[in-house]
């Protein structure tokens, strides 16, 4: 049976970072989910299950963090939840762990180690069950 | 595979970067009260150049978000001169155009 592709949800207010992590990702052999605000984010929850989540953290809507723990707490979203974005990485490390949510990844990686960091979290795509 | 990404998008991410800096400057010049909006901007910026890996660029987008949201904010001549340094960065990411003979 042929292994389907591993899915990852992006949440964030750049239109930019969704296209260019959209286009890094999909190189490496993901299907990426891109949400500009609340309400796709909303949409794309009710109608995919994704295998992991990257929230932005700092939105004109809310705090990508605040967002996270809601739909932590009230299991809506069973993958993985990491923080994405270019805080500085203590205060990142701070705010995914009040949230309770599984980590951060820095954006001042770079796309090239943020697929890396994501290969890490999930595994390489293709091995979907 | 990234370069070719990154090469895809500089373009875009210079004429955002630009219209950001300019829309920041002239709040700046009208006297806006607007530090929140300003930060903002300079938060995408880094955010985009990041990814990108434009370090530099990110670092110093970084670093005027930071004044602006500091308690007490920042002298207007001293964030002008930063954003201006920070446009000349960017504007140096792009070739110049060569001038047409004649």
């Amino acid at each position: 049976m042929a292994s389907r592709r591993k899915q990852i949800l992006i949440v964030d207010d750049s239109a930019l970072v969704l296209d260019m992590m959209r286009a890094a990702l999909d190189a490496a052999g993901y299907d990426v989910l891109v949400a500009n605000d609340l309400t796709q984010l909303e949409e794309h929850r009710q109608r995919h299950r994704p295998d992991l989540v990257l929230m932005d953290v700092q939105m004109p809507e809310a705090f990508g963090d605040d967002v996270a723990m809601v739909l932590r707490a009230a299991r809506e979203v069973e993958a993985p939840i990491y923080l994405l974005s270019t805080l500085d990485e203590g205060e990142l490390r701070r705010r995914a762990a009040d949230a309770e949510i599984d980590g951060f990844i820095s954006k001042q990686m770079g796309a090239e180690a943020i697929v890396s960091r994501v290969r890490e979290i999930i595994g390489a795509s293709g091995e979907r069950g | 595979m990234i370069e070719d990404i990154r090469a895809k998008f500089l373009p875009r991410f210079v004429a955002s970067a630009r219209e950001r800096l300019e829309r920041a400057s002239k709040l700046i010049r009208d006297g806006a009260d607007a530090a929140s909006s300003i930060a903002a901007d300079l938060h995408t910026i880094a955010g985009e150049a990041s990814i990108m890996g434009l370090h530099e660029v990110a670092s110093m987008a970084r670093e005027s978000e930071r004044a602006v949201r500091r308690v007490g904010g920042i002298d207007d001549s001293d964030l002008l001169s930063a954003l201006f340094k920070l446009w000349r960065r960017i504007d140096a990411l792009v070739p110049p155009k060569s001038a047409t003979p004649g």
